[in-house]
């Protein structure tokens, strides 16, 4: 009796260790097998898009434009709302939870995958070198991207260059000056390994001429003037662009003027921030109005305000609302979301151009900017013209307002009137708190 | 309890019996002794009965004619009883007959006419004995005529039986009156409290049938010692958090393994919606949602084990370590066909709610603000004040949680069985509606049958159980109770001609929260769950066993947002989800179960192997762009979809071992084994073993006790030490994985990474040590359990949270804190009254839980630095409330660094409160008189919570905002001579004000009492056997009414002290009155 038991326990020991050994779920890819060929490397890149143009309000489709407008003196909200009414206001708290997951957690989401790409890239056998170059130029500009806007909103932020966690978790901020640094390298690398032509038919991935463009902008921001001339001519000389003759062309799928676009992905819509912005329906308010200061900077004659503002009055009120993407939703695809594009190029190298003493080159960029606006030249380059010229070119788009003011200090007196609640400290955002609690060694932004 | 008493009214009325023990006495002194005892005369003559021979008699409370029979027994006597009147009379002398051994055969049943496998069949004085096996069905062999045989089991009270030839011997044991001995459930087994080596909790039908509610999770709140159960919300159908002994792991914590008659239940304690509806707090699906639990029909349920210690879990090996809950349904009972019907019909409402101030006091407050921050209103900051109608006042806890939600509940059922055959069929359907405006909530039916036959020749035996039950939940995408707090002056939220309104007078308003019941969630569900269980006896002692279970789970969920919910600003089109869920789980488990006596002793193996594979599949699809909100239940109307599927396998094997070794009912050891084979984890990590030791001395069976602590009937002492573990991770985290996007760029093939990857890590350990005192008094009418546990969890595996920076939110790893939970239960059963008419019984149960880190290296760099070494896991840290500043006129903080700011972390203080509770039990008590009985049972919490500060505060709606506030004593700051209690009032313009507001609700002024007591139970009948009953054709007709969460006292600053969360609607009271009819 005993001795059987015995067989029985002895049987099922020796049991298969197969049984618990199971195939990887359907529908998964092993990290191996990732970057095992041209292709599926090709759809990890994909992958980042998708993702940075797959949820309403993430870091790359609306929240740098609104967040960022309603900090500057662009936009309101019209309805009451904690969390926004803290950007409007600029009373915002650390633990506001849309910092922390549509500005930071998006923002650090896409620089991983993106490591995690330019860490399996090289390692890979399979690969051919033209894809392996256009890859790799696409995730550094995609990376570049990412912390330009996470240095230009929080300032001091953790540089995570690997995929190790265990690095990751406990890493400080890195100096800004430092992350600017990596920002270069990445992207006068990507400029080496990317082409002029694009990988796509249009914009809808990073060519040579995005990494310059935005390599243009960091310039620009650092004041290294000489090399921002040289970035942006690049681009405005490589004659692939030209300013859409109608501004209302401008924002269009495969505008003459973009230079690097993501093209819709989720069904339905084509812009988020068309959708965010345009009121579906005649009797109702748009939810973000534009503030009348900037309405009335338009100058008289200003095509512009006719063709990027929508106006709507609803019981007497009139609003005015952003209006560069022209579709709310739909599923015809007419409008791409625009990254960069030709006019900031020409501001950037006015803007330039004035520093370095070439002011008749810097006039010549301004007027033409404004010669498609149907504005007639201005006399002088002056730093004020030009950021006013900023100011209604790239209204309420990508954040632009609001970094012109940061970076240069160019807060008025008219700002204040409007922001009672505004100190210097409020020109960056504070880390998220959650993020304090679960990286100990990060430090908090001055002043929250 | 009913069935208790039963019993006791039984002991209370015994038939006469007789105990006699006399050696070499005359038959005359003999039957005087049984005329004494009995109360019978005898009628005899005397000269006659002197030629008797000497009798030597050993006899213990044997019925009189048994009496009689021993005491003629070979002698020329027979005897006939006239009512108390007893006559000897002479009879032929037999011829002497030499008794010669014969083999005795016969079987062991219950009083229900059921086999009781495993009980001892002894000769008495011999020290021989054999087992009854599986069927009952035993054979003994060298047995005289006149030897008595003693019978025995676990469960039942033992019977000595006379001898009198080969006749078979149909032996009916009686189940024992006392709850000691009342049958209970263990892993692949059953013993009693009194044999038991583990710690195991117990609670049956009759406390289960008396509550309103579905979900059995809900049941056991406040029932067991060391269990702590806590609703998420009171939308029907939502979840129960349970935790066994404490918080083991630094997130929320495993749920306990979850067994429903051998089977592991599929989803076991996990939510089983994908979409976030109004069950979900804050609208996040990864919190609460709808309970797994409540698609188990309370009423088909025989009883509840918790086990909690390594003794009851290891041999559960890697699922225990959070301790196992057993369900084990009901069965039919042998004997007359019977037929019951219960049903029950009530109202449902939330149990405590906030209370918001009025609109004058609302405006008020507003102008104040305003005024204070020196900033103008305006139509859009202030449409409250100057575009909207102050004169209106709406009552919006009234308005959106303040409907009484009906309850129904009706089951029907048929018992019937034979000597072989068993079977229970019922049918079942509730209704609990919801108390949002509209006819929601959750509706659940099912049927469920349980068969059990043995064969004629008694050696094989099946039980059989199915249970198909189907739930559907119409509820809504979002909670309500996150609205109650918006302006009391707030517009009509319908137009004259009834639609739904955005604006008044041009400006849009925040939301209309009658437009989220349009936003219709549906959940259908379907639960399969079938059990075979086979036996077959190979030979005396050894049975074989094949336990084989299935258990197929659907949930298809839709949620709609239609154009008609949508404030027509946003967006003009209507979007569908549709989640479908699939889990199919089965289970084999041969095993083989010997008995044999070793020694004095009895012992017990059991030996088996686990076999189990869990396949799941999900998937989600958004359909958007809806023109027509006729097309949503479809995703044909939709511009676009996406879908996302996951499939996942869970493979577990085992193979596991028991010894139970029981020494003369007064020395106990039980060692159990179990290797496993998890699927779940990586390559060379996949198997560990695990086990446990128990131990236990029934000291009061030692004479030396007996002699020294007479008034003491019961005293054991138990131990027990042992190793278990924990997989509950989820599958393939040691996979390095990327997955199609939800939405491929360009219509190519786009793939993310799932997660951040870890191939290392391995199983978690986690050992538990008790020791228990259990006591009886007074012949057991007082049952004393008192235990205290160890349990220290190592190597935990859980799913660590990361900081954003690295791109997830958190990794599964073997955590290498460790984590001590230790506490003392008090468990005290109370006979106070046990007369004919009158019982009353008490049970209180006391938990005093003690959890904390016992070491963390490396915590000041982790994710976790606001934990606390020698601490609870529930500490949280934040800034010190020094109440209202007198200058600024807002609320001031300990300015730790002294740098004349208030900032995280500088000033942040670590451990100013613990949130989980601290003690809590409960106390239920049952009264029967005559056919009355009234039963109930208060629950207590000592604990600290966040309170609405923490909820409100923090989202912003800090006094001033556009959000109406709860009614607060106190001083508001106005000026700095005047002393206050409030913070000025801000509409977010004072950003000090501002701050501050945020900075208390994360201060020791956010967490405050939140302890409670709770009438959680009250149920009162009225039972009529007779007359009435009769005339309707009925053997029994009970008529009840019944109350859960009734009453609820706390001094908790916010809704509900349980559920806490202000923007959750609070648990459900419901009052129910129904009947119970069975013919």
């Amino acid at each position: 009796m005993r001795r059987c038991i015995t067989y029985l326990i002895l049987a099922a020991l020796v049991s298969c260790k197969k049984f618990v050994q199971v195939d990887a779920p359907a529908g998964g890819t092993a990290n191996a097998q990732v970057f095992s060929s041209d292709a599926s490397a090709t759809a990890a890149m994909n992958g980042v898009y998708s993702l940075m143009m797959g949820s309403n309000n993430a870091f790359t489709a609306g929240a740098v434009t609104i967040y960022g407008g309603l900090s500057a003196d662009e936009l309101f909200n019209t309805t009451p709302s904690p969390l926004l009414d803290q950007f409007h206001q600029n009373t915002l708290i650390s633990s506001n939870s849309l910092l922390v997951t549509n500005c930071w957690g998006d923002a650090y989401s896409y620089i991983y995958q993106v490591n995690a790409i330019l860490d399996g890239l090289p390692k890979s056998a399979a690969l051919s070198a033209e894809v392996r170059e256009q890859l790799t130029g696409e995730a550094e500009c995609v990376r570049a991207f990412c912390y330009l806007y996470l240095a230009d909103l929080f300032g001091r932020v953790p540089l995570e260059t690997g995929t190790d966690y265990t690095i990751n978790a406990t890493m400080p901020q890195t100096p800004r000056a430092q992350v600017y640094a990596q920002i270069v390298t990445d992207l006068l690398n990507a400029q080496n390994l990317l082409t002029p032509a694009y990988p796509t038919a249009g914009p809808l991935k990073p060519n040579r001429w995005t990494a310059a463009a935005l390599l243009a902008r960091v310039y620009c921001y650092e004041r290294d003037w000489a090399d921002a001339v040289t970035e942006s001519s690049k681009v405005i000389d490589s004659g692939g662009y030209h300013l859409a003759p109608n501004p209302n062309d401008a924002f269009l799928a495969y505008s003459p003027e973009a230079i690097w676009q993501l093209a819709p992905v989720v069904p339905g819509f084509n812009t988020f921030e068309g959708y965010d912005f345009i009121p579906a329906d005649a009797g109702t308010a748009p939810a973000f109005a534009v503030d009348t200061t900037l309405v009335d900077a338009f100058e008289p004659g200003d095509l512009r305000l006719g063709a990027w503002l929508g106006k709507r009055t609803v019981g007497g009120q009139t609003y005015y609302y952003p209006y560069k993407y022209k579709i709310q939703s739909g599923s015809a695809h007419t409008e791409n979301y625009t990254m960069l594009r030709l006019s900031e190029q020409y501001l950037i190298r006015a803007e330039a151009r004035a520093a370095l003493g070439d002011a008749m080159g810097a006039v010549a960029d301004l007027d033409t900017v404004r010669v498609r606006a149907g504005l007639g030249p201005v006399a002088t380059a002056s730093p004020a013209a030009i950021l006013q010229e900023r100011r209604v070119e790239l209204c309420f788009e990508w954040g632009h307002r609001w970094f012109d003011l940061t970076r240069n200090q160019a807060f008025s007196m008219g700002f204040f009137q409007l922001k009672p609640a505004f100190t210097l400290n409020d020109t960056l955002y504070p880390i998220p708190l959650s993020q304090l609690q679960a990286n100990p060694s990060l430090t908090q932004n001055q002043g929250y | 309890m009913l069935m208790i008493w039963t019993s006791i009214i039984h002991a209370q009325a015994p038939p006469v019996s007789i105990t006699l023990h006399v050696r070499g006495a005359r038959l005359e002194e003999v039957l005087g002794s049984i005329g004494r005892q009995s109360g019978c005369y005898f009628v005899y003559d005397i000269a006659r009965l002197r030629e008797a021979g000497k009798i030597t008699l050993n006899l213990d409370r044997v019925s009189l004619k048994e009496a009689l029979d021993r005491a003629l027994e070979g002698q020329p006597f027979g005897y006939a009883i006239f009512d108390k009147t007893i006559v000897i009379r002479s009879s032929t002398p037999p011829l002497p007959v030499r008794p010669s051994a014969l083999v005795v055969k016969g079987r062991v049943t219950s009083e229900k006419k059921e086999a009781v496998p495993g009980a001892t069949i002894g000769l008495k004085g011999s020290g021989r004995g054999v087992f009854a096996g599986e069927d009952g069905v035993f054979s003994l062999t060298g047995v005289h005529p006149g030897d008595t045989l003693r019978v025995s089991c676990i469960g039942y009270e033992p019977k000595d039986i006379l001898v009198k030839g080969s006749v078979p011997l149909d032996v009916v044991l009686h189940t024992f009156a006392n709850t000691l001995d009342e049958t209970v459930i263990i892993a692949y087994g059953r013993t009693t409290k009194r044999l038991n080596t583990g710690s195991v909790a117990k609670v049956t039908r009759s406390e289960l049938g008396l509550q309103p509610v579905a979900d059995p999770l809900a049941m056991l709140q406040g029932r067991v010692p060391g269990l702590l159960v806590t609703a998420s919300s009171g939308v029907p159908g939502s979840y129960y958090k349970i935790q066994v002994r404490g918080q083991s792991s630094i997130l929320q914590g495993s749920d306990p393994l979850i067994v429903i008659d051998g089977v592991p239940y599929a989803p076991n304690n996990t939510p089983l919606n994908q979409l976030a509806f109004a069950a979900n707090p804050a609208g996040n699906a990864t919190t609460g949602g709808l309970s797994p639990l409540a698609l188990v029909n309370p009423a088909d349920i025989e009883s509840i084990e918790i086990l909690k210690d390594a003794d009851a879990t290891a041999i559960y090996g890697s699922r225990g370590a959070a301790g196992v809950i057993l369900i084990t349904t009901r069965k039919g009972t042998a004997g007359k066909t019977g037929f019951t019907i219960d049903a029950y019909t009530g109202f449902a409402g939330a149990t405590r709610t906030l209370r918001f101030e009025g609109t004058p006091a609302y405006l008020g407050m507003r102008r104040a603000a305003f005024a204070g921050d020196g900033v103008a209103p305006t139509s859009i900051n202030a449409p409250d004040l100057l575009v909207w109608d102050t004169t209106r006042y709406t009552d919006f806890t009234k308005m959106l949680i303040g409907d009484w939600g009906k309850t129904t509940d009706v089951q029907a059922g048929l018992s019937a069985g034979s000597d072989e055959t068993q079977v229970l069929l019922s049918g079942n359907y509730h209704r609990q509606e919801s108390v949002f405006p509209g006819s929601l909530g959750d509706q659940r039916g099912g049927v469920y049958a349980s068969v059990s036959h043995h064969s004629a020749n008694k050696r094989f035996a099946a039980d059989f159980m199915f249970n198909l039950t189907a739930d559907h939940n119409a509820s809504i995408a979002q909670d309500l109770t996150a609205d109650v707090n918006l302006p009391p002056d707030y517009p009509a939220l319908r137009d004259a001609t009834g639609k739904l309104s955005w604006q008044a007078a041009g400006i849009t308003f925040a939301i209309n929260p009658l437009a989220y019941l349009l936003d219709r969630y549906d959940a259908h569900t379907t639960n399969l769950l079938t059990h075979l269980q086979l036996t077959f006896q190979v030979a005396r002692g050894l049975s074989l066993k094949a336990s084989i279970g299935y258990n197929a789970l659907q949930v298809n969920e839709t949620g709609i947002q239609p154009i008609a919910a949508q404030n027509p600003a946003t967006s003009p089109t209507g979007f569908a989800q549709f989640g479908d869920r699939f889990m199919r789980n089965w289970i084999a488990e041969p095993q083989a179960e010997y008995s044999t006596r070793v020694g004095k002793g009895r012992l017990l193996v059991l030996a088996g192997t686990t076999w189990q594979g869990l396949n799941g599949t999900n998937e989600l699809t958004s359909a958007y762009g809806y023109r027509d909100d006729a097309l949503l239940g479809s995703t044909n109307g939709a511009a676009g979809l996406s879908t996302v599927n996951t499939g996942s396998l869970y493979r577990y094997e085992a193979v596991f071992g028991r010894l139970t070794y029981n020494l003369g009912d007064q020395y106990l050891l039980n060692l159990s084994a179990r290797k496993d084979g998890s699927s779940r984890f990586g390559p060379g990590k996949q198997f560990a073993s695990f086990g446990a030791a128990g131990a236990a001395w029934i000291f009061s069976k030692a004479p030396a006790i007996r002699t020294l602590f007479p008034f003491l009937s019961y005293g054991k002492l138990r131990a027990s030490y042992g190793i278990t573990g924990n997989d509950q991770i989820g599958d393939y985290q040691y996979l390095d994985v990327w997955s199609s996007t939800p939405y491929p760029y360009l219509g190519s093939l786009s793939l993310y990474p799932v997660r951040l990857f870890n191939p290392y890590y391995s199983w978690e350990i986690n050992r538990k040590l008790e020791g228990a005192l259990e006591l009886g008094f007074a012949g057991d009418r007082i049952i004393s359990t008192t235990a205290w546990y160890m349990d220290r969890g190592g190597n935990q595996l859980i799913r660590y949270g990361l900081p954003l920076q690295t791109g997830f939110s958190g990794i599964t790893e073997n955590f290498p804190a460790l984590v001590q939970n230790t506490g003392w239960e008090e468990e005290l059963t109370t006979r106070n009254i046990v007369t004919r008419h009158v019982q009353w019984t008490t049970t209180l149960n006391l938990t005093l839980p003690f959890n904390s880190l016992k070491s963390f290296p490396g915590i000041a760099t982790s994710s976790y630095s606001n934990l606390v070494v020698g601490q609870p896991l529930s500490v949280v840290d934040g800034f010190v409330s020094k109440g209202v500043d007198s200058t600024t006129g807002a609320y001031a903080f300990k300015d730790v660094n002294k740098d004349g700011q208030i900032t995280y972390p500088e000033d942040y203080v670590k451990n100013i409160a613990h949130l989980a509770p601290t003690f809590f039990g409960g106390l239920s008590t049952t009264l029967r008189y005559r056919a009355w009985q009234l039963d109930a049972l208060a629950s207590f919490r000592i604990q600290t919570g966040a309170n609405y500060y923490y909820y409100y505060y923090n989202n912003g709606y800090i006094p001033g905002t556009i959000y109406n506030q709860p009614v607060q004593k106190g001083t508001v700051w106005t000026n700095q001579e005047k002393p206050a209690s409030i913070q000025r009032y801000t509409a977010g313009y004072n950003s000090t004000a501002y701050l501050a507001g945020y900075d208390l609700a994360n201060s020791t002024a956010a967490y405050t009492d939140a302890s409670f007591i709770r009438l959680t139970n009250l149920s009162l009948s009225y039972t009529l056997d007779g007359g009435l009953a009769r005339k309707c054709g009925m053997t029994q007709l009970q008529v009840f009414a019944r109350a859960q969460n009734l009453l609820t006292y706390t001094r908790y600053k916010g809704a509900d002290p349980e559920t806490q969360n202000a923007f959750v609607l609070p648990p459900l009271k419901v009052v129910a009155a129904g009947l119970h009819c069975q013919f």
